[in-house]
């Protein structure tokens, strides 16, 4: 990817977001700093209009940002942040011109989607097991036809994942919840989002992992020589590479937009794909790496335990797959010419 | 060295050729049945093979002068993708379309070009490629067959096996041994066209599980070849054909040959109305996988514009490919099992059932997996 965003994106969040921050943050330090720096280069507004004084770049423009966001294994919702200010912004001008959350503009730091798992009552808002709910700052957060722009500040919180994991449980009170109210919408916002965010997030760790594979096997000798000269290690390496390259185009051609939008189908192909190559990607990381692979001083677990987290995340392998099987079965044509018109935005032959 | 295979589009110039194929194909092949579809571009017809040359589309990228129409390899790529998916018997030119034209193109004498081009692009000359010995699978390096110099021109005396259908070929550009000994290995090979109706060959076809015969043996005793049988330079024949194996690597061959199946059980499926969450989890992961593998197709297609050998790049696709053609079958497979109530036709039965006799082949044709997977870890620097 020789790409000048690709080449300053892998620079500035190599300096910033090294191993020691991710652990710092997962240990739960505060993440003000890092996005500071993070926000300094202003790449949270390259997909805004730029009469909203953003970049005007286009979802193909900023993925290889986005990719190597996955990469880094950046602690916040990066990607998630770019996607959620350009729906934002969007639906500012439009539905949502009133709402009291955004009358001074687009809010300060990170944002995450939540389209799944919330309920609204009396009692107020909760949103359960929300991807990057403990480092997130706002929560765009959707239940029926009810969408909330919730600030974490405000949240009752409690880590909802495994070891490490920056998932959370947030709760809101009823006048916060009402505070933040953005208006009501018939169709699900923000399903596609999340896992258009995810997806490339998955691309990125797994292009990461790979390479550390690859390292390792070059690198670690036993029987008197590099682990990788051997056939067995050999074909599986080969193997996940496969996957990883798979991965990779999938993520990549979600991307393919004009504008800050995905289309939906590419989505749930990208999501899909890229979840399922998860498992294995990781498994023959850990299996070439040996223990060192699962010890806390050893920077792999960094980026595997996020790409278990993020295949399951807002809709695995198995939903989106799902989704998009939808959409054969409703189509009328063959499985090639759905590829090609559905998919890759050909014409009919 | 392995790099990103960078996503590509087919560029818009091609659907009008697209359309007119599709036209073509849809009266050419009215009528034909999914399990005669499966056997896509092993299925042999010289008649089909005819028309498709009066149209034009043998050696698509040939150059005018010899024959072929000059084209590109998005529209090779384009032409290739609707005969498999169509299920087209494409096999009797397939090779010489594939392989042989280009490499002769490449290779070739003047002479050599000008008399065996045009008559592929005519379909008028059938190629195989004869690599296998009986003694020689993946080891191809070990091959025995041996041409010695004559007077006249080579003597070549031998054998081949698993050769593509080499009893419906006219020609055989084959790998044999010129100088040295087998324990030479690749030094001392050269590749030399054989005429399959010069004395001294046998052509024997052998029967497959599916009661097919797609591959044939081929003995060679005593037989006679003049001095421009040869095909490039004597003793570079290890380099020229990985060099045309990067051309049979790198086409969608290696993502359709179970697509008769899929759409066939796809049709079953909609017209039971059936829609659960299991299958439609099933329909969309393989079509993802398609979607996926066909972008990295075009990506090596776009390298191969671009001037680039992307034989390792060819590897990944292929292996990648193979392996999803493969579990297309077995998918299919279990959720036949799993759904006993579902009315299967027999014609989706037929196929699956040749698709599961045949498929084994996938993973072993133009290389094994495991050589594949061998040749990519070389590419990442792991040998």
């Amino acid at each position: 990817m020789q790409n000048d965003f690709y080449d300053s994106a892998e620079r500035l969040f190599g300096e910033v977001c090294t191993p020691a921050v991710i652990r710092q943050i997962e240990g739960g330090a505060d993440t003000a700093h890092l996005w500071s720096e993070l926000s300094s280069v202003g790449f949270a507004d390259a997909l805004l209009p730029e009469t909203a004084d953003g970049a005007a770049l286009t979802l193909t423009e900023v993925w290889p940002m986005l990719f190597s966001m996955g990469r880094h294994a950046l602690p916040l919702p990066y990607a998630h942040t770019l996607l959620a200010r350009a729906w934002l912004q969007q639906a500012h001008a439009t539905t949502c011109a009133q709402a009291q959350v955004l009358a001074q503009g687009l809010p300060e730091g990170t944002i995450t989607f939540a389209p799944f798992r919330v309920v609204a009552g009396a009692a107020g808002v909760q949103a359960a097991g929300v991807n990057f709910g403990l480092t997130a700052n706002w929560v765009l957060a959707q239940s029926e036809t009810a969408v909330w722009l919730l600030p974490t500040s405000q949240a009752q919180r409690t880590p909802s994942g495994g070891h490490g994991s920056l998932d959370a449980d947030l709760s809101w009170s009823a006048d916060v919840a009402k505070a933040s109210l953005l208006g009501q919408f018939q169709q699900p916002q923000f399903r596609e989002l999340l896992a258009l965010s995810l997806a490339v997030l998955i691309a990125g760790a797994a292009d990461r992992v790979f390479e550390m594979t690859l390292g390792w096997a070059n690198q670690r000798e036993q029987f008197g020589k590099p682990i990788g000269r051997f056939q067995a290690l050999q074909q599986q390496i080969s193997e996940v590479a496969e996957q990883v390259f798979g991965a990779r185009m999938a993520a990549e051609m979600a991307c393919r937009s004009t504008t800050w939008q995905p289309a939906p189908a590419l989505v749930a192909l990208a999501k899909a794909q890229t979840s399922q190559a998860v498992a294995r990607v990781v498994a023959v990381a850990h299996a070439v790496h040996g223990a060192i692979g699962v010890t806390k001083e050893f920077d792999l677990q960094l980026y595997t335990r996020r790409l278990n987290e993020w295949a399951r995340a807002g809709g695995g392998a198995g939903y989106w797959s799902g989704v998009l099987g939808q959409q054969v079965l409703q189509a009328n044509s063959s499985a090639l010419d759905f590829v090609r018109t559905e998919l890759f935005a050909e014409p009919a032959a | 060295m392995l790099t990103a295979l960078e996503f590509n589009q087919v560029p818009a110039q091609e659907a009008a050729f697209r359309s007119e194929i599709r036209q073509f194909l849809n009266e050419a092949l009215v009528g034909m049945p999914s399990h005669a579809k499966a056997r896509s571009w092993m299925g042999t017809s010289d008649d089909f093979s005819k028309k498709l040359a009066k149209q034009g589309w043998l050696g698509l990228t040939i150059p005018k002068e010899y024959g072929g129409s000059g084209k590109g390899f998005f529209s090779r790529f384009v032409l290739s993708e609707e005969l498999l998916a169509s299920g087209a018997p494409v096999a009797s030119h397939w090779i010489a379309d594939r392989q042989s034209g280009p490499l002769l193109l490449r290779y070739g004498t003047e002479a050599q070009r000008q008399f065996y081009i045009p008559r592929i692009c005519r379909g008028e000359a059938f190629f195989c490629i004869g690599m296998s010995e009986p003694s020689s699978g993946s080891d191809l390096a070990s091959i025995r067959s041996r041409a010695q110099r004559t007077e006249a021109g080579w003597l070549l005396n031998g054998s081949k096996i698993w050769t593509t259908n080499a009893h419906g070929c006219h020609y055989m550009i084959a790998l044999v041994r010129t100088s040295g000994e087998t324990s030479d290995r690749q030094k001392g090979l050269s590749q030399v066209i054989i005429d399959l109706s010069l004395p001294g060959v046998t052509v024997r076809p052998i029967t497959d599980m599916a009661g097919d015969a797609h591959f044939s043996e081929v003995f060679f005793d005593n037989v006679n070849l003049g001095a421009d049988a040869l095909v490039g330079t004597e003793g570079q024949g290890w380099d020229q054909v990985n060099a045309e194996l990067a051309f049979e690597r790198s086409g969608p061959e290696r993502i359709y040959s179970s697509i008769a199946l899929l759409d066939c059980w796809i049709d079953a499926l909609r017209a039971q109305a059936i829609q659960d969450a299991e299958t439609s989890a099933l329909v969309g992961a393989m079509v993802a996988e398609m979607a996926t593998l066909r972008a990295l197709s075009l990506a090596v297609t776009q390298k191969l514009v671009d001037g680039e050998s992307p034989a390792i790049d060819a590897s990944v696709v292929k292996d990648f490919g193979t392996d999803f053609e493969q579990r297309l079958i077995s998918n299919i497979a279990a959720w036949l099992g799993t759904h006993p109530e579902f009315i299967a036709s027999p014609d989706l039965l037929q196929t699956l059932g040749y698709l599961e006799q045949m498929g084994a082949t996938f993973s072993l044709r133009g290389g094994t997996r495991e050589i594949l997977r061998g040749i990519i870890a070389r590419g990442l620097g792991l040998r």
